[in-house]
């Protein structure tokens, strides 16, 4: 069993048979370094497969793993979700530091055909996404609502895209247009690459071969 | 050399002046010729008078009838003055021996205004708050005043502009003292009245200069201290900045920004710091705002230079900058300016290296891994100070209205980076901020804050290269790469928009980006190649060898990679079947170690040397379809007298022609009909080969790149030292 329904339907995980996992670093370097240290020094029988943030984890770069979520585009996003998916790791570990900007690794995290979950907090505690903790899922959440910060971004992002993107969208469609109408505009003044602007007496620094520079 | 009359104002300063004084008269006699040395007393209940009289005959005393301040007792004394210039002293300054001539030398040409010394604090360890050379920046309708770091470059250029000669260590044109009214009397008891004076000048087009090889030694604060709390010191410093914006400021918008935020300015204080200063220097400049608005209307020589142009123009730091040999330059780089780890930290190297041996040139980069700060002992040996900031992107969310590329903004316009950046404008008077790609040149505004000439090279174009990306890309990929091409493409031109100067690697590159703002100064300063590491053998290559180099984290060599090894190898394995393929570079992604399960193909991941692969190489092969700018790794297979195939792609910004320096193939058939060609005649190889070597030595040498750097920078300085009113 696998995926969102193991959170109701499986058994209670039993950690000696894990054989294969996924680190989602979906937090800061600091947290990620735990989460890390903690997994390798409580489970160094499972294969572990970190999957970072392109920007985030620059220490992490040369280290035994699989992924880096530097896919910019939404297909190449997919195809990330999809190779993992393919892996079907026995465990998957998701933080949930209380951070802005991971929303979407730790989607990731939930949609990763995962046979069980695991989430840490900014402590470093960390509790099984199942059915058995679900009092634990439930305090997490209160706490965050308590503390504000993380739901309040989620609040505020999902606002910027519902309300803001249009607005900023139309604006980008009006900017671009104008920006290519002055690009055709110019076009029409160019002459074969040696006059770069109006203002521009050269697009190259003419230079004598023995590498002094002329004046133009 | 001229005479001058040396102004010490005193009140209650016995022990002070017994101090001072020795030094001063030694300092004339050094100097030699007919100076006066005066004493201007503010009345004082001490025995100052009776003092000096007594033990130093030679001085001149001037007795006031009552304490007149600062402000009151110079301006009379100056008007009691016999010499036409006037050398003002606080009674707590010890000047050195030689401080005297260096200071009157400088007044070489009728423009100059002041001169004023390099001050160091008498009290050995304490932080040294004032240099003497001064500059302020204008930001959020406030202007914030500021003394500088001074270094050898200042002693080399003997005189470098100052924005305001301080009134207790500098040497006037006493005319030209007159003429703008002297010190005003708004700025009682002390404080912004050598600002306010020196600012009027500036506007009439008259140079206040600092000389870092007069030296004085200051007892800071050293009279003041015994009449004011230093808490009661900071507002009327506060509230005399506000009465000189109040009076000085011309500018309707300028102003209009000023009283705008003033608010925020009180809030962010009281927030932040739990202080009062401005709110109460608030309430102390309204009480004399009516004398501030009548000082507007007092007859002064007419403005030539507008506010704008003084406080976020150039024109202060570029009024003698432009003559200067050797220039002060900084480089901001998205990551650490190594050599061998990939072409462009390699470019951002060897331009340094050149320009270091000419100028003083400091660097602030990004690193991303420890293992990286390895590098900076290397930029250490030839610059002038190294500033390594780690990347750690910043987790708040950059744009609400999704219109800005929030990788770029999370991941390089960190906090840390802005506060060294702002750090290092703010202690070092720099002519030029050399920004390496759009990732750095997004932070160009704490640059022009500053007032510093700006220039960035832009690696590779990034709407240029979503653009290209796109007309690679899948149908649904399509309108996702769109989206993203239009942030970028708006993005960037409000970028480079702000910069004084722009630099591309290809003619095309420079195009793509003039097209969109025909205002901009592009110029093409292409990639060089090392000729004196890369250097050929004469050690035969191997039989049927390709070779592909390139850091893997950069997209387009794993796409070329994944092209060639599907698309292209193939086709030469029809008629070569034992060919094979070295691919050669770090950061190798899961995709490309994937390759090697086709026959003949090896990844090697990173290598500590790449020349041995370059000289085992029978073709070096470049099929590169994306991205922009100009890949050095052809210049390398030049310089190693390897023959090249590549595509248009590839050998873009290259002034070469297909069949002559090397191969050009625009699809999979072509691009493998080349490499065979190639492979099977030895003669067109060496043919190109030495075409392609003679071209590299010819036209891409580093020294040559570096050269039109300086060029580029000559020009802009040029331009900036011209008066804007």
């Amino acid at each position: 069993m696998r995926g969102l329904v193991s959170i109701v339907l499986a058994p209670p995980p039993d950690e000696s048979r894990f054989r294969t996992g996924l680190m989602i670093l979906s937090c800061s370097e600091r947290y990620a370094v735990a989460i890390r240290r903690f997994a390798e020094e409580h489970y160094p029988f499972i294969a572990w497969t970190i999957l970072y943030r392109y920007d985030s984890t620059g220490a992490f770069r040369n280290s035994r793993m699989m992924f880096s979520s530097d896919a910019i585009t939404v297909r190449k996003k997919l195809d990330l979700l999809l190779a993992i998916r393919r892996s079907r790791y026995d465990v998957v570990y998701t933080a949930w530091t209380n951070e802005q900007s991971f929303g979407p690794l730790k989607v990731l995290g939930l949609l990763s055909n995962f046979r069980y979950h695991r989430i840490f907090n900014e402590n470093i505690d960390a509790f099984y996404l199942h059915r058995s903790n679900f009092s634990n899922l439930r305090r997490h959440l209160l706490w965050r609502l308590a503390s504000h910060s993380e739901i309040r971004y989620v609040a505020a992002n999902v606002f910027s895209w519902i309300v803001l993107f249009p607005l900023g969208f139309v604006y980008l469609l009006l900017r671009v247009s104008f920006l290519l109408l002055r690009g055709l505009v110019t076009a029409g003044r160019w002459r074969g690459g040696g006059q770069t602007s109006r203002r521009s007496p050269s697009d190259r620094i003419p230079m004598e071969k023995d590498g002094s520079a002329l004046n133009q | 050399m001229r005479s001058c009359s040396i102004i010490i104002l005193t009140y209650n300063g016995r022990d002070l002046l017994a101090e001072g004084i020795p030094s001063v008269i030694e300092a004339v006699r050094q100097a030699g010729g007919d100076h006066e040395i005066m004493i201007v007393d503010n009345a004082s209940s001490d025995d100052s008078v009776e003092f000096v009289r007594r033990n130093f005959p030679s001085v001149r005393i001037l007795p006031l009838d009552r304490n007149y301040r600062f402000v009151g007792g110079n301006n009379r004394g100056i008007l009691a003055a016999r010499h036409d210039i006037v050398v003002l002293l606080n009674n707590d300054m010890v000047v050195d021996r030689n401080f005297l001539n260096p200071l009157l030398a400088g007044f070489s040409d009728e423009s100059v205004f002041a001169v004023t010394s390099q001050i160091f604090f008498q009290e050995k360890g304490k932080r040294r708050e004032e240099t003497g050379k001064t500059g302020f920046f204008w930001d959020k309708g406030m202007l914030y005043a500021y003394h500088e770091e001074v270094d050898s470059l200042d002693l080399e250029r003997r005189y470098v502009p100052t924005v305001w000669a301080g009134g207790g260590s500098a040497a006037y044109d006493r005319r030209k003292f007159i003429a703008l009214g002297m010190f005003d009397e708004l700025y009682l008891p002390c404080y912004v009245d050598d600002l306010d004076l020196s600012y009027a000048a500036w506007g009439r087009g008259w140079k206040s200069l600092f000389c870092a090889a007069s030296i004085v030694y200051h007892k800071h604060r050293a009279t003041h201290v015994r009449q004011f709390t230093p808490e009661e010191l900071d507002v009327i410093i506060a509230a005399h900045q506000l009465l000189f914006l109040w009076k000085n400021l011309t500018s309707p918008v300028l102003l209009l920004s000023h009283f705008f935020f003033l608010p925020f300015h009180i809030l962010n204080q009281i927030r932040r710091e739990r202080k009062t200063t401005l709110l109460k220097a608030v309430a102390s400049a309204a009480r004399r705002a009516p004398k501030a608005i009548r000082s507007r209307f007092v007859r002064r020589p007419p403005r030539l230079i507008s506010d704008r142009a003084l406080l976020r123009g150039r024109y202060i730091r570029r009024s003698i900058g432009s003559g200067q040999q050797r220039l002060r330059v900084l480089f901001v780089c998205p990551y650490m300016p190594c050599l061998g780890s990939n072409a462009g930290a390699n470019r951002m190297f060897e331009i340094i290296r050149h320009l270091a041996a000419r100028h003083a040139v400091s660097v602030i980069t990004f690193y991303d891994e420890d293992s990286k700060t390895a590098h900076i002992p290397e930029l250490q040996e030839f610059c002038t100070k190294v500033i390594a900031v780690r990347r750690r992107p910043s987790l708040r969310a950059p744009s609400w209205f999704h219109i800005k590329p929030k990788d770029l903004l999370r991941e390089f316009a960190t906090p840390e980076m802005k506060a060294a950046l702002r750090k290092e404008m703010r202690s070092n008077d720099f002519d030029i901020a050399q920004f390496e790609y759009l990732q750095t040149a997004q932070l160009v505004d704490i640059a022009v804050r500053f007032n510093v000439a700006t220039a960035v090279t832009e690696h590779e174009v990034p709407a240029r290269k979503l653009w290209r990306d796109l007309r690679h890309a899948g149908a649904p990929e399509k309108l996702d790469l769109f989206y993203q091409w239009m942030v970028m493409l708006r993005y960037q031109d409000s970028i480079y928009a702000r910069f004084d100067s722009l630099a591309a690697l290809t003619p095309e590159d420079s195009k793509y980006i003039a097209r969109f703002n025909p205002r901009l100064r592009v110029y093409t300063l292409p990639m060089g190649v090392d000729l004196s590491y890369f250097r050929p053998d004469s050690s035969p290559p191997d039989r049927h060898t390709l070779l592909f180099t390139g850091y893997f984290r950069h997209t387009p060599n794993v796409d070329a990679m994944q092209y060639f090894v599907r698309d292209v190898l193939p086709g030469v394995r029809t008629r070569f079947p034992d060919v094979r393929t070295y691919i050669v570079g770090g950061e190798v992604p899961r995709e490309l170690r994937e390759l090697e399960s086709h026959a003949g193909v090896t990844v090697t991941g990173w290598v500590d040397d790449i020349r041995p692969y370059y000289r085992r190489a029978t073709v070096f092969v470049a099929p590169l379809r994306l991205g922009t700018g100009m890949r050095g790794k052809v210049l390398e297979a030049w310089a190693m007298k390897c023959p090249v195939v590549t595509t248009p792609v590839g050998a873009e910004g290259y002034d070469c022609r297909s069949g002559h320096e090397l191969l050009i193939a625009d699809d999979a058939g072509g691009f493998a009909e080349a490499v065979i060609r190639l492979l099977e005649d030895p003669a067109l190889r060496s043919q190109m080969a030495d075409r392609g070597y003679a071209k590299a030595h010819a036209d891409y040498s580093w020294s040559a790149i570096g050269c039109r750097y300086e060029q580029m920078y000559r020009q802009m300085m040029q331009e900036h030292s011209a008066p804007r009113s």
